[in-house]
Parts: structure tokens; sequence; C-alpha cells
């Protein structure tokens, strides 16, 4: 390790060679342009270092061409272009008939779940442009769910234990680990009583955590390489600054650990890296966990933060069916800004509720800085209060959120974003659901009103 | 020094180098330790801190003044590691023979920077925590940053960095507790 001294030493080098580097730059392009000027004012043309004159011996003069032929010719790119987008659209048709086929196909039941390569060039009539490069691994499914829960339905996570390395997997892996945790054998579970659960934080050996969330109350199952398999809840209990959480029902399982450790790692092992910029579809899943309620925005006007409230109530709908629809979609992973030395300032709030059990509901606030940064704080309401459960970062396209946005406030996506049928507050015609609004702004303001994050912010900025 | 801001002006708008002496001798240990707790190991870290201090010198980007100067320069520390975290995500940073050496700058590090014997146990105690936990301990309790300045930092909102460091302190207490340090006294 360098002495500080040192450190400064090496600075100082780098900085004036920087420096340097810079002058003989400008000098360069200096010389360029000073060039340039010279042979154009005065037509004198010096010998540079090689002793060769550049010079310009005349200009070509570009004719317009016939307005006609112009017209032709753009008329006949166009149907070209049509025609291409005609066929492509033809042959994606007809390509995404075929891999239905052939994924249904690939599930084939078998009793004990186990890996399974399936290279999408089975079938000779595919062309090699469509057949993807590297193989993909699918777990294969049987239909069983596990005894805990159905992992295709549920955000979960999964990891070594004692490792509490956050990795984020590809979809394709996502769905892997879902279907082989579903069909795993887990055998008959016992009872036990809490007393009788190892100390995890502590256990000497190898294992696994599985863990999830509904509302307040937590899910593990620690997978040990004893043979055995732990299932116990916690429910969070808020008491003023504290969170308890007691343990409520504990059971074990016999399984077969080579098993489950090879099916695993296997999947680990033909993990594809996710090259989205987008967060993946298991994110978005966490994101929207539970029924959506309603959601509100806020624009930060020129002092404080005001709430977005559109014109009419058909617009209302609207907003509140892009945000249970399709806001989510438009996050990004986190990105790391060019600009290293300027903080941004919080643009816009968007808070959305879900309920998640019959006694909690979720708040989810995402602060949106005014370059696309985004912070997210979530908490889990409940009777005794309020309990923090993440607070991870994204970003978010600001063009593309606040052209959306203008558009949906402009009434036109009222009829994409009509908010029916699908939750339990959703109503059919236009004076019910203009209802359902009302109270859903006044229980926002409510709710925003007694808890801190925008005011905190707004301190901030 | 007014907390590094009128050094870093003279440097800026009159060039003096003197002042990028100063805001260097006065911030680099403090950022390099903070940086440790972003990357995990102190020897990125130095790397780290050395290319912040070297697009200050270079760059010089203006300091709007809308935080203290340790908040903008950790901002921009923070940036820094966490570009290199997305570059090098799949890369090793240590070699595992390395390790023993590593521990031994590191504790050279504390040492020059921390002073305080009991703080340096709270620190070691505090390494084996999450990186978010240490980085919310850090630069609150070792850089004295106020909760909203370390949310400015960590681009999180006051409130999330209020329940992190909430988190953070009782995973410490635990962590001192099975290391069998009476956390009261420290």
């Amino acid at each position: 390790m360098k002495q500080r001294e040192e450190m400064l030493r090496d600075l100082h080098r780098r900085i004036a060679q920087y420096e340097e580097e810079k002058k003989m730059k400008h000098s360069k392009i200096k010389s360029i342009f000073s060039t340039t000027k010279t042979v154009g004012k005065n037509e004198v043309n010096t010998p540079d270092e090689d002793g060769y004159i550049e010079v310009v011996s005349g200009t070509e003069r570009i004719k317009s061409s016939n307005r006609m032929m112009h017209i032709v010719g753009t008329v006949a790119a166009c149907s070209v272009l049509v025609a291409s987008i005609g066929a492509t659209g033809m042959i994606l048709n007809k390509n995404e008939e075929k891999r239905a086929t052939l994924s249904e196909e690939s599930f084939v039941s078998t009793e004990a779940p186990e890996m399974t390569v399936c290279k999408e060039d089975v079938v000779s009539t595919k062309t090699p442009e469509e057949v993807p490069e590297t193989p993909v691994y699918k777990s294969t499914d049987n239909g069983t769910i596990s005894p805990f829960i159905d992992f295709k339905q549920i955000y979960f996570e999964i990891g070594c234990l004692n490792n509490y390395e956050y990795v984020e997997y590809s979809d394709a892996t996502y769905d892997n680990l879902a279907v082989f945790l579903n069909n795993f054998n887990w055998g008959e579970g016992t009872d036990i009583s809490e007393d009788e659960l190892p100390d995890f934080n502590n256990y000497v050996g190898n294992g696994y955590m599985i863990d999830w969330r509904k509302g307040d109350v937590w899910f593990y199952v620690y997978v040990t390489d004893d043979g055995k398999a732990y299932y116990y809840m916690t429910k969070c209990v808020p008491d003023g600054n504290n969170f308890y959480y007691p343990i409520s029902g504990s059971v074990i399982y016999d399984i077969d650990y080579e098993v489950f450790d090879k099916g695993i790692e296997d999947i680990w092992n033909n993990d594809l890296p996710d090259t989205s910029e987008y967060i993946s579809k298991a994110k978005r899943m966490y994101l929207t966990q539970g029924e959506f309620m309603n959601a509100a925005v806020y624009d930060k006007g020129s002092s404080s933060f005001e709430e977005v409230v559109p014109d009419n109530d058909k617009t209302a709908a609207a907003l509140q069916g892009f945000f249970r629809e399709d806001f989510v979609g438009m996050l990004q992973k986190e990105k790391c800004v060019e600009e290293y030395y300027e903080i941004p300032d919080s643009t816009y709030e968007v808070v959305c509720y879900y309920k998640t059990s019959d006694t909690t509901t979720r708040r989810l606030t995402y602060f949106i800085n005014s370059d696309g940064t985004l912070s997210l704080c979530e908490y889990e309401i409940n009777d005794e209060g309020e309990i923090p459960t993440g607070c991870p970062n994204y970003y978010i396209d600001m063009n593309e959120f606040e052209t959306v946005l203008n558009d949906i406030l402009s009434g036109q996506y009222d009829d994409k974003y009509s908010f029916d049928a699908t939750t339990t507050t959703a109503t059919t015609s236009a004076t019910e659901t203009s209802t359902v609004t009302t109270v859903v702004q006044e229980n926002v303001s409510a709710e925003t009103n007694e808890s801190t994050p925008y005011e905190d912010d707004n301190n901030m900025s | 020094m007014d907390n590094g801001a009128s050094s870093y002006r003279r440097f800026r708008d009159n060039g003096d180098v003197s002042g990028f002496d100063e805001i260097f001798m006065e911030y680099s240990d403090g950022l390099m330790l903070y940086l440790t707790s972003i990357v995990g190991n102190i020897w990125t870290a130095e790397e780290l801190t050395e290319e912040t201090f070297f697009l200050i010198g270079t760059k010089k980007p203006k300091f709007k003044e809308k935080c203290s100067f340790k908040t903008w320069l950790y901002t921009i520390g923070r940036n820094i590691a966490l570009n290199y975290l997305k570059k090098n995500a799949k890369k090793p940073t240590v070699p595992f023979e390395n390790a023993q050496e590593l521990i031994s700058d590191e504790e050279a590090a504390e040492d020059a920077y921390i002073k305080k014997e009991q703080q340096i146990i709270v620190y070691r105690a505090m390494r084996k925590l999450q990186p978010k936990y240490q980085q919310v301990l850090w630069l609150i309790y070792f850089e004295g940053l106020s909760n909203k300045e370390a949310a400015k930092v960590m681009k999180k909102s006051v409130r999330s960095t209020e329940s992190i460091l909430y988190r953070a302190k009782k995973s410490l207490r635990s962590q001192l507790e099975m290391e069998g340090v009476n956390y009261e006294t420290t």
C-alpha cells in the first residue's frame, strides 16, 4: 500500500501528464484551424512537415435532382420497406407458433425433477438464424407444487447458507429454480418446536436458504447438508423503534441433500447472464406483489411536491391503470451516472399501494430524480405500524416516463387503461369508476400526510 | 480550512496546488476507508481514492455548495466505486495468497485514521456486516455526517437511510456481542 505522500506525488505526476496531453491536443487542433484559416484567407499553401502541399483544386457542384425522380424514388423505397416489415412480421409470427409448440413439448413429465438441455434446434425445419447460440436449460416440470408455496407464483430468494451475497438471476434461471423447488421431493413434514431449530447464523457446514415474504410474514426454508430441510415463518411485530420477529410454526423434512445440491448447482452453473437493461421478470413480480389498490404521482413544482390530479374521471382511471399495469415495466436496473459531481434533485414521487393480506398494506414510494435515477422505499403497513422492507435503486428513462405521463394526462390513454375487471376495486361503468378513484385519492392524501418520506426529501432538496 | 470548500476553490479558480494537497491530506484516508466498505478491500479502495482525486484534479468539477464539501467528495467517490464494481463484477479483486497482506494494510490504515482503540474494535466488527450497513455506519459514526448528508451520499431517502441505520446498529450490536465486546462502554 502506498504512503499518502507517495500517492499525492503520483497524483501530481498524473495530473501534470494529463495537462500536458491536453495542451498538446489543443495545440494540434489549433494548428489545424490556423492552417485552414490561412489557406482560406490568403490562398497560400505552405508545405507541411512531410513537404507535401495539400491543395483543394476545385469544388464539385451538386445539382439537385429532378423533383419527380425524388418522389418516385421515395415511393419505391417505402414500398420495399413496407414489404420487408410485412415479411419479417410473418416470419416472426410463424416462429412464435413453432416456439410455443416446442416449449410445451419440452415439459415432458418425469417422476423426479431433473435438468434437461432443450436446444431449440431439434426441429429441422428451422433456419440457422432462428437457433440460439447457447443451449437453454430447463428444469422438468411435472406440475407439482411444493408443500410450502407455489414458487412460480411468488418472488423468492435463494442463496448459500450464510452467504449474503445477493445474486440476480436471468429470467430463465429464475423460472428453473421455481420449477425445481416445486418439483423437488420434500417428503412428509413433521412439526417441531422452535427450540429444535438449529442456529442457522452459526451453522457449520453447507446448505441453502430460501426465503420469501407475504405481507408482514417472512417464510424461510433452510436446507442443510445433513439431509434436513427446516421450514418456519416469522411475523414481524413493530414496537416503537424495534421490530420483533417471533417464530410461528416450524416443520422439519427429511430430504436427499445430494439431489437438491446438484439440482441447484446445475441451474446456477447454467445461468446465462441477464443482459437486459430492464429489471427482470422476477423483480417485476416482486414489485407488483399483492393486489393493486391505488397510486398517486407527485410532481415537484416550484418549491414543493404537488399531486398530479387529472382533469376528468376517465383520465384519472387511466393514470391508475398505467401504474397498475405498465409503470414497473419501465424500470431499468440501477445505473451509475457518468456525471460524478452532481447530486440530482427529486422531480417526481410515485406512491403505489398494494393489499398484501387482510391485515397488511404495502406502500412503495418511488423517488424519481431529474437524471432518471430512482430510489424506492418499501414499507409494509399493519395495525401496529410501518415495517421497512427494502430500499433498492433503479433507473427510468425520464423522456419515456414524462411522455407517457403527459399522454395519459392529455387523455390519449383513456381507453387503453380503463380501470376495470381484474381488481376488486375495479368497476366497469364510468360513474362507478369515478367514485372509486375519488376514494382512492383521499386515501393517498391521508397516508402521505401521516407518513413523512416526502417531507424528509423535500427538506433535503 | 473551511471543511475543504475554500481549499478546493483556491485550487480550482486560482490554480493553487496547495489547496488540492490540503483536501487530499484531509479527506483521502476517510474516503479510502469508506470506499473499502463498498468494494470490500482496501487496495481497490486505495486505487479508487486516487481516481477520485485524479478526477477532481483534472476535470475540476464545480462544487455548487448544495451540501458540505465532504458529502460532495464522498458522492463522487461512491459513484466511481459503483462504476468500478459494475465493470469488474465477475473479477476477483484480491488473490487469496495476498489476503494476509491485505489485512495488515487495512489495519495500518485504520490505525492511521481512526486512532482510538475502541473505535477500531467497532470498525472491525462493522467490517463483518453487509456492505450497506458498513457504509451507513461509517458515514454517520466515523465521518460525522448527518443522516441527511449520508442519505445524499448513498442516494437514498432520509427515511430509508434511517431504517438502514437502525438495522445496521442492530447487526453491529449482535456482532459485538458475538465477539464478546461490551458495546455499551464502547
